[in-house]
Order: structure tokens, then sequence, then C-alpha cells
């Protein structure tokens, strides 16, 4: 099957489970006794102002009729309004959930970076003193809990030493850059602007440390069992038989062959990442989407319990799909179908 | 590979190190630390927080100065009719929206109009007192009020005290309709155009909001009735999501001002010589409600009993680390004609002993207490508390914590066992507070759960609100409170007060009890 066959495929199986997890959620939150409504307009509201809100939002309907009402609204780009902000869910969306892909992104690539590279030397350099630091090295980080070692590291690095700032995406005195994809990082590369990714780099480097070193483990222990597991292989042993360095062996045969598993585990580290960012946006007030989506919950705000599920649904199929082409492009023995 | 990585890290240590841009030392800012954004339509805001970024930045007919006299703002002068029906107001000239367009009576006719077509404004009595004809342009500088209900207080008691009140803009609000937002509800929740001593500049979500001075101000540098052009050339709202972080920030400077942190902060901040702590008179009861026409609560014995087994000092001192005030009744502090003399339970084991013995209870029951973190973190601590005061009388208590649209169904169904509960009177008037606790048995939300039906209790709440004669209507008020004190309908625990923390370079500090801080006023070294 080529490749786009197989992307289209894969995009339009997207959408029962899309429909799916919408109408799970949708039938749950409702099910939750309480009434939004009371809690949006405040006590002092009168009874007629509450029925005509109730009215307004649609609230008076069967269920199977608001949801299917929602779902037309999806189709026009409309995520709805929420009873919580006022403003609408999309915008609401667009405003944090940047955020915490940026943050997330940030943390794979901290967790991936260190996490092969010490999962290699822990599986090159196997039970010798290195090995045993690393293991507790990895073992540290997904003992400890995020908002303890994030706090602990502010008070370091900002309280006692000030190097780095305290929390925010960016200074109060600097402006963000021009939005285009939402990522500081990128657009301030995107538009030049030199100032605003300075300020953001600054302010990405705890919390994304913080959030990446609670999952290193997760990596760097999948790679030294998946390492130890080729380095056992006969065609190492040629390969090293033939004269080629420790180095070049890992390089060139070992890593590629080595790195299925990670990838998966990869796969279900950016959801665990995502789960994790809420407590790392509390510690360092990074205006992510993990704060909104709590929020919403309590509040039962209905719409944006809907937005936030849908997103977070679409971007675990889409890092899913990803995860698979990946396999494809590091063994080429898998096939698409 | 390794060299790509070097060359990288060197690279971005490079960057860093060459650190972040500078801070415009030219311009003086005031930054305030908050921990949420909140919506600034004052059409449809309905809570303290929102009222204090409304406050800056809009204005009103009617204010309190800072010794809490009625003052003139946007009105200059008016008329009120002796069946306080018809209000008629004089407005001031030369006042200048922010977006240059000029402040008149349609601007007023405007505003008003909008409020009532949008029916959300949960605050205030607008809603109840006045329709869609309610509001006459007599000429450009004069406008008329034809309410449909008389209301002898709605000056002392509601207009001059809730910034839902504020007067914006019609070319600027007209500008951002749409065919299904037809009074730009979407674009005023997070955008204004009022005319008051700052101007929104920009609004990151979550993140922070800019102000900055409004140097046409009409009140200028000397100022009217309490508002003046700004000190400052800028204001920001810092955004924090964790206590900790918003006075790790207050220490090390990068915040001037911060409300809102948990007590434990507040009182390590009271020990740091540069921070400076303000508190405001108590606004906030804290209590405990039940529902008194089911058993157990529907003995008067078994509520008498609960009254006397709290240790409310001790409530205050571990709970609230000090920050509160014993309570008396359920009217608060900050409220007219509040009575500091009449009869408050207080700490007494033997008596609520006693109590239980002769109630129909004398071996105790179990019941459920109810809260809600998500609206006073304190609660947490507290329902342990309680739990621990109510077992020493055989009253054996289940904490459940729930979210708070989920408790309030709970207990608008009845026989819920106890809620621990707080209430937020932010306009100086006892119909705020006892004018809300007795007017009704229950309502169908939930927030008042007491289903106490006393019909006396309900009359005199009715007449006490249009009652013209104020000592009256405050006389009344607390009456009633004193009726319902003597049966133990409500079990207040303490006041909460409310606090600021600044740095100590921070100047002209004023925060009246019935509005909001005032930003223009402060002045920074």
């Amino acid at each position: 099957m080529k490749i786009w066959q197989y992307l289209l495929k894969r995009i339009v199986s997207l959408i029962p489970v899309l429909i799916g997890v919408t109408m799970l959620t949708f039938f749950l939150s409702h099910v939750i006794p309480g009434d939004p409504i009371t809690l949006a307009l405040g006590p002092r509201a009168t009874e007629e102002q509450r029925i005509s809100f109730h009215e307004k939002m649609g609230m008076d309907k069967p269920l199977i009729v608001q949801y299917g009402i929602y779902l037309n609204k999806i189709l026009h780009k409309d995520l709805g309004v929420s009873i919580r902000t006022k403003g609408a869910v999309l915008e609401d969306l667009l405003a944090y959930f940047p955020a915490t892909i940026e943050l997330t992104i940030g943390a794979m690539i901290v967790c991936i970076f260190f996490g092969i590279y010490l999962g290699i030397i822990s599986a090159v350099r196997k039970d010798q003193p290195i090995d045993h630091a690393v293991r507790i090295f990895s073992l540290l980080g997904v003992s400890m809990p995020i908002f303890w070692l994030g706090f602990m590291l502010l008070i370091l690095f900002y309280g006692i030493f000030p190097i780095l700032p305290g929390g925010g995406r960016s200074s109060p005195f600097v402006a963000s850059p021009t939005p285009i994809t939402r990522l500081y990082l990128l657009d301030s590369i995107l538009t030049g602007n030199w100032v605003a990714f300075k300020d953001s780099l600054y302010h990405l480097i705890l919390p994304t440390l913080t959030l990446g070193f609670c999952y290193i483990a997760l990596i760097s222990r999948m790679t030294r069992s998946s390492m130890l597991e080729v380095l056992h292989q006969n065609y190492i042993q040629t390969a090293k038989t033939k004269g080629l360095s420790e180095k070049a062996v890992i390089r060139y045969h070992a890593l590629r062959n080595s790195l299925i598993p990670v990838v998966t585990t990869a796969g279900m580290l950016f959801g665990e990442l995502m789960s994790g960012t809420i407590l790392t946006e509390i510690t360092f007030s990074w205006p992510g989407i993990g704060l909104y989506a709590q929020q919403s919950i309590m509040y039962l705000d209905y719409n944006a319990i809907m937005g936030f599920v849908l997103v977070v649904a679409f971007i675990y199929a889409i890092v899913n799909l990803a995860i698979d082409m990946l396999y494809v492009i590091i063994d080429p023995r898998i096939k698409l179908h | 590979m390794k060299k790509v990585l070097s060359i990288m890290f060197v690279g971005i240590f490079l960057i860093l190190l060459f650190g972040i841009s500078n801070i415009n030392a030219e311009e003086k800012t005031l930054v305030f630390g908050r921990v949420s954004d909140y919506i600034m339509d004052p059409a449809v805001a309905g809570d303290d927080e929102s009222f204090l970024t409304i406050f800056t930045v809009y204005d009103q007919l009617v204010t309190r100065d800072n010794d809490l006299n009625i003052k003139p703002l946007l009105a200059s002068s008016w008329e009120v009719s002796e069946d306080y029906k018809t209000y008629t107001f004089h407005l001031q000239k030369g006042v200048k929206f922010h977006d240059g367009t000029p402040f008149n009576a349609e601007a007023v006719k405007f505003s008003f109009d909008r409020m009532t077509n949008l029916g959300k404004v949960a605050t205030g009595a607008w809603m109840t007192i006045a329709d869609k004809n309610s509001v006459e342009v007599v000429d450009e500088y004069t406008v008329r009020f034809h309410l449909t209900n008389p209301y002898p207080t709605w000056i002392p008691a509601d207009l001059s005290i809730n910034p839902a009140y504020s007067i914006m803009s019609p070319t600027y609000v007209k500008k951002h309709i749409t065919s299904d937002d037809p009074y730009a509800e979407k674009w005023m929740a997070y955008n204004e155009c009022g005319t008051g001593p700052f101007k929104l500049v920009s609004w990151i979500k979550g993140q922070k909001i800019v102000f900055e001075k409004n140097k046409d101000y009409f009140g200028g540098d000397e100022g009217i009735s309490g508002r003046c052009t700004p000190h400052v050339d800028k204001l920001i709202f810092q955004i924090f999501k964790d206590s900790s972080t918003g006075r790790l920030w207050l220490e090390k400077g990068d915040i001037d001002l911060v409300d809102k942190l948990s007590n434990d902060d507040f009182v390590a901040l009271e020990k740091n010589s540069n921070i400076k702590i303000y508190e405001k008179m108590p606004q906030k009861i804290v209590y405990l409600t039940f529902d008194v026409s089911k058993p157990p609560f529907n003995d008067e014995n078994v509520r008498k009993a609960m009254a006397y087994a709290i240790n409310y000092q001790e409530l205050i001192d571990y709970v609230e680390r000090g920050h509160a005030e014993l309570p008396h009744g359920m009217i608060s502090k900050v409220c007219f004609g509040y009575n500091q003399e009449r009869f408050q339970y207080s700490y007494d084991l033997e008596k609520a002993k006693e109590f239980m013995a002769k109630s129909n209870y004398p071996d105790g029951f179990t019941t459920k207490l109810l809260f809600s973190p998500d609206r006073r973190v304190t609660f947490q601590t507290g329902a342990v508390y309680i739990q621990d005061y109510l077992k020493k009388i055989g009253i054996n208590v289940l904490p459940e914590s729930l979210a708070f649209p989920t408790q309030l169904d709970i207990c608008s169904k009845g026989d819920y066992g106890i809620a621990l509960r707080d209430w937020t009177s932010f306009k100086p008037d006892p119909e705020e507070t006892a004018g809300w606790f007795y007017n009704q048995a229950r309502d169908n939300t939930g927030w008042v759960c007491s289903f106490w039906d006393n019909k006396e209790a309900i009359n005199n709440m009715d007449v006490a609100r249009t009652l013209p004669d104020l000592p009256e209507r405050y006389k009344l008020y607390d009456e009633t409170d004193e009726l319902g004190i003597s049966k133990a309908i409500y079990v207040p625990l303490y006041q909460a007060a409310n606090l600021v923390a600044a740095r100590d370079n921070i100047k002209n500090f004023i925060w009246p009890s019935c509005l909001f801080i005032r930003f223009d006023a402060i002045e920074k070294d």
C-alpha cells in the first residue's frame, strides 16, 4: 500500500473515533449532578434570567438533540461558547493549547535526547557504576512529584540565583511574537524577533526540564533493554569482528534496530506528558490548557470540556499516526496495510 | 553529530548570556499579581474579581469617596422623586471615552439598555427595577430613569458601589456588533471603552493584561471623588497560578502587589521587612447551613448545640491564620447598620452538651458535611476542625468534598446534611447579607438552602428592601437577623478578610471597604 493511501485511510478512520469520544464525553459530563448556569450567572440572578440563559444555551432541549446540534456546529467550526469565560471555546483553545503543545514538545525533546543517550550508555556499560548511576538518576526523576521538583528549581534558579525567570511564558515588559503557529519559539524565529526568542527560551527552560526529567526513565529504561537485546545479536558480533569501533557499531547497527520499542514508548510518552503538564503549568504559571480544562470540569462547562476533549483526542490520533509512519522509516521491513 | 550539538549548545548559551531585553526604565510601571484573568464586560460580569478590572477602566454615574460618602462621578448632581421611582441625573460635560468620542446622555442610555437587553447582569437590582423603557434622554447632559418599582436605596445600596453600572462608548460597541452577537458580548468580554483612569492596551489570555494611564482622565491630577489621573504610566496584571509562585515573585520584586495568596504565604510575608500587608475589612462570611425543615436540624436544640460547640477563635487562628474576625450574625462588618452589641454564640462545650442532651438526639447522630475547596481553599482544613468539634457533642460528621455546582444541586433538594459555605457581600448594605439569607426559605439553585419558611422574616425582608428611612431599614434587617440567630438557623463561623501584600516602595495604597483597589492613586518610588 502506498504511503498516501495509508495516510488517507488513517485520517478517514479518525472520524468514527472522534465521534465516539465526543459522544462518550458529552453524555458522561451531563450525567454529573449540577447546573453550570447557576454558577455562571451567580446567586443574585433572577429565575427569568436563568430560564432565558438555559434557552439561549440550548440546554432546555433533550440531550440527544443537544448532541446533534453540537456535532453540526463543529462542522461549521463553532465549538460553542464557554459558560465560564463567556468567550468562544475555539478562541480559548487557541489561546491556551499552543502553550501546552510547546511545553510538551520541549519536554519530549529533553526526554528523548537525554533518555536515549543515557539508555545507550547504560546498555553499553551494563552493570558498571555508570549504569547504576543512570538507573538512580532515572528513578529519582520518576519518583519526584513534578510540582515539588519544579518549585525547588524555581527557588534555586530564580529565588536564590537570579539566572532564570520565575514563571510565565514571557516577561511583563516583552511583547509576545506575532502569532503564526502561536508557538512562541517558532513564531519568533519565523518573524525574526530575537528579543522574543531569547525571552521565550529563557521561560521555557525550567518548565521543560522539570517535566522532561520526570519522564526520562520511561525512555532510558526502554532504550537500555532494547539496546541490550540488539547488542546480543549475531550481526553485532560480526560487525565487531570485522573491526568496527564500538561507537560505529552503536551508531550504524545497534541504535536503529533498537529504536522500534523506544518509538512506541515515545508515543505513550506524549500522552503522559500532556497529562503531566497541568502540574507544571501551575508551578510555573504557564498559560496552558491544563488549568482551563480542570476549571471547565469543576464548573461543568460542557462546551469547554467537549472542545478540550476533542482537541486532545485529535492530537493523540495524529501522534499515533506519526509513530506508525516512523516505524516504516526506521525499519524498512515493516509494511503498511 | 556531537559537533553539531556542541555548536548548538554554545550558540544557545551565548544567546542567553547576553540576557533578555531591557525594561523600559523611563516608564513607571506597576505590576499586580493575580490568579486569573477575568472578563471585563460590566453588563455580564458577576464577581468581585471582574469588578476590580472594570473599576480600573470604567466610571459610573455615582461613586463613594475614600470616607465612603456618596459622591458625584460621571453625574454632577441628581434628583430623586418622592415616590422613589424617578431619578434624574445631570451629567459632567467635556468627558471623553477612551476612543475620543464624547460622554453624554445617549451613552448612558445605551449602556443601561444594553444591560437590560443582554439580561445577564446578575448583581444589583437593575433587572428587578427596570425595563426597556426605563431610560430617557432628556437632553444631551440629562438622563432620567423611570423605575418599574420604587427603590429608595438605589443610590446608597447599589448605584454608588456597583461597577455593573459602568458607562461605555456606544460608538465603540456598535463597531463590534455582529448578526449573532447584537450586543458585542464576545468582544466586550475582553475589550473596553470606558472613561476610566486606565485604558486597556493588550490582553494575552492566561498571561498578562496591560493597561496604560489615561492622560486625559476627567478627574485630572487633583481627582474627583477619590479618582484621579494615575501616578504610574503602565499597569500590568501578571497572572500566576500557584500561591507560592506569587509570593516568590513579590519577594524578588518582579511584581509590586499581589492578592489571593494562601494564608500561610501572607503570614510568611508579614515577616519580610520589604513587604507590607494591607487588610480590608471583612466582607466574607463563612458559615454552616442546613435544612431546618427536616430532622435532625429541625430541632432547635441540636442547632444551638452546634453553635456552642464550635471553637470560633481556634478556627480564626489556625484555619485562617488570624486574618478573620468573630462572626456577628449573618450581617458582615462592612455593612451599614452593623450591630456589634447583639447576642452571639461563643464557644461553650458544656452548654453545647446540655442542648444536645435536651434535644431529640441525646446520643447524637451521623450526618454529612459538604464543602467545595474550589470556593475557598481553607475549607479543606476547616471541615476537619468542624468534624472534630461536632464529634465532642456526639454528632458524627462525614466530610464530603464536592465541586461547587454539584454541591449546589444536592443542597437545592434539601436534607443534605450540613454545608460549609462562604458569602461575599460586596455591597455595604444588609440587603446583601441578611436580606439574602432570610428573604426566602430556599431557591431552586441551592444558593439559599436553609429551608426556613418563616413568614415574619420573609415579610420583613420584603418591607426592608424598599423602606426609604435608612435607620429604620437597617433596624429591620438587624431584628430579623437577631431572630434568625436566636434560633440558630445558620451558624456563622467567622468573617474572613481580604489581603493584599505590597512591596514597601508602593505608597498611597487606598482600598475603600466597599470598593476596589485604587490603582490610580498608587505611587511607586
